[in-house]
């Protein structure tokens, strides 16, 4: 009998806990989760386009100039229509981009500045590096993949003034922002900058304008900052699930001011015992 | 002059038996991995090479250099998908190969898209691109955007003129069915991770056409044991 009436014994195992991260039944749960999902979904997708975007543009670029006009265009002198396909295509491109689009052309056996019509130099000489200006002030030793890149000084040049101008950020972060312009290298001597000293109210305009654009992109980041230091980052305020109440104590009375004790004594007391040791009487016993 | 013809025929000549052995060598990877070759096929001697592909001028006709290949049936069962409550009886990861020499002077990301396109236009779902030129890094990120429909492998014909795995110092390896790895981790009672790793651009696993996650059986001779065999976990 008395062995019926016992619990059945206790496993030493550990419990196994119900699967987390399961959804639970409640419908508003659901569409949350499934409006989430959905949310950073689209995020992905837009990247995803946007990096799309730029591989085709390496494709695209890697093909110019093209040969249409009648006057063979130069890296001096570009087409129009090949210097704005360029500036306007290499805005969301990132540095790394940049380089993949020179090697790009490289492989086609181009030069690597993107409005250069002519073939990149061979170098005619196995082994890795090249002396530079032998016996010269500016002597250097450059790897030989290096000077290969690129037709002429020059272009190396108007390629890299290009280069400093493109923005380490993920190109998604500034496909929306207009106020990206990628300016081309300003020849020395060409009409074209004759053109823009005789011209100081637009340089102004234009300066105006790109202080703004950095004045506007500071504000941000300083307010991002500060959100980061008072501790909320961004989203996450939106999304705080536990719901906090703020409680106010209960006041009886009014505040008094704190008192000495009564007890003549209390400043005797350790943790609310006196200890009954008498120095005096120890002292008189010894001597 | 002379001299000059003689040369150009002499450069000639030795890209002939390049491309050939380049040839050979893909084809013995298609066997070895299980696709349906015949031997004919697969040892070409250098005169019929010639005969079939060599153009009037006496060059390559690089543009004949292509062929699509079937998996063999043990190939098809050793790559079955797991079968799902859903899917009962599911497909094979591997499918039909399409095997190219690259007819042009540069491999850009143009080429390559083209020739992802191609396969998975087709369904072929591994395709084999063999250039004597290398590839650009935007050529490179091409093969990734394919990779849902289908599996872009790009060799140099400079590292197929010798088969490796036929080197005395390459042990025999062989890829482990989805079962079989199952089976090898219950045995051991490991965790996939706690197998020794072999890196996809390994040589030969790119020879083999080896997927992550993949696990490979090496056998070597052993002086003390025989034949040992080790496995290697794919990353």
């Amino acid at each position: 009998m008395s062995t019926q009436a016992k619990p059945p014994p206790k496993g030493i195992l550990k419990k196994t806990k119900p699967p987390t991260g399961t959804i639970p039944d409640e419908p508003d749960a659901a569409t949350r989760a499934r409006n989430l999902a959905i949310h950073h979904a689209t995020i992905i997708h837009d990247r995803r386009q946007i990096s799309d975007a730029i591989s085709d543009s390496v494709i695209a670029l890697s093909k110019l100039p093209s040969e249409s006009a009648e006057l063979p265009p130069t890296a001096a002198s570009p087409s129009d229509d090949d210097a704005v396909a360029f500036t306007s295509q290499i805005r969301l491109f990132q540095p790394s981009d940049y380089e993949d689009l020179i090697e790009e052309r490289n492989c086609l056996g181009k030069c690597g500045y993107v409005l250069c019509p002519k073939p990149r130099t061979k170098v005619n000489q196995t082994g890795e590096f090249k002396l530079v200006n032998f016996g010269l002030k500016d002597f250097a030793i450059v790897p030989k993949k290096e000077m290969e890149r690129w037709c002429s000084q020059t272009c190396a040049r108007r390629a890299m003034y290009i280069k400093v101008q493109l923005n380490e950020t993920a190109a998604w972060e500034r496909a929306g922002i207009e106020g990206i312009q990628i300016e081309l290298y300003q020849e020395p001597g060409s009409s074209k900058a004759g053109k823009k000293a005789s011209n100081p109210a637009e340089d102004l305009a234009k300066d105006l304008r790109s202080l703004k654009l950095e004045a506007d992109r500071k504000a941000a980041s300083d307010a991002r900052e500060l959100a980061l230091e008072r501790g909320d980052t961004g989203d996450k305020t939106k999304m705080r699930r536990v719901a906090v109440k703020v409680k106010e104590k209960d006041v009886s009375e009014a505040p008094a001011e704190p008192s000495l004790d009564q007890n003549e004594d209390g400043h005797l007391l350790l943790e609310g015992y006196k200890p009954k040791f008498d120095a005096q009487a120890q002292k008189d016993r010894v001597g | 002059m002379a001299d000059q013809e003689d040369a150009n025929r002499e450069a000639n000549e030795r890209s002939i038996v390049r491309t050939w052995r380049a040839w050979r060598t893909v084809h013995e990877m298609a066997a070895d991995r299980g696709y349906e070759l015949t031997p004919e096929e697969v040892n070409l001697p250098l005169d019929r090479f010639r005969d079939r592909y060599i153009s009037n001028e006496g060059t390559v006709n690089r543009s004949l250099l292509k062929f699509s290949a079937r998996p063999s049936d043990d190939m098809m069962r050793k790559f079955q998908k797991p079968a799902t409550p859903n899917d009962p009886s599911p497909g094979s990861d591997c499918g039909t190969i399409w095997i190219e020499f690259l007819d042009e002077s540069t491999l850009g990301a143009e080429q390559m898209r083209k020739f992802g396109k191609f396969c998975a236009e087709h369904n072929y779902a591994a395709g084999v691109l063999v250039s004597n030129v290398a590839v650009s890094a935007s050529a490179k990120k091409e093969i990734a955007k394919f990779a849902h429909w289908t599996a872009i492998e790009w060799f140099l014909e400079d590292d197929l003129l010798i088969n490796i795995t036929h080197h005395d110092l390459v042990p025999r390896h062989v890829i482990l069915s989805r079962e079989e790895k199952a089976a090898l981790l219950k045995r051991y009672r490991l965790k996939e991770t706690q197998l020794p790793r072999i890196l996809v651009r390994d040589p030969v696993a790119k020879y083999l056409g080896m997927k992550r996650g993949q696990v490979v059986k090496i056998i070597r001779k052993s002086e003390t044991a025989g034949r040992y065999a080790s496995y290697r976990l794919c990353v």
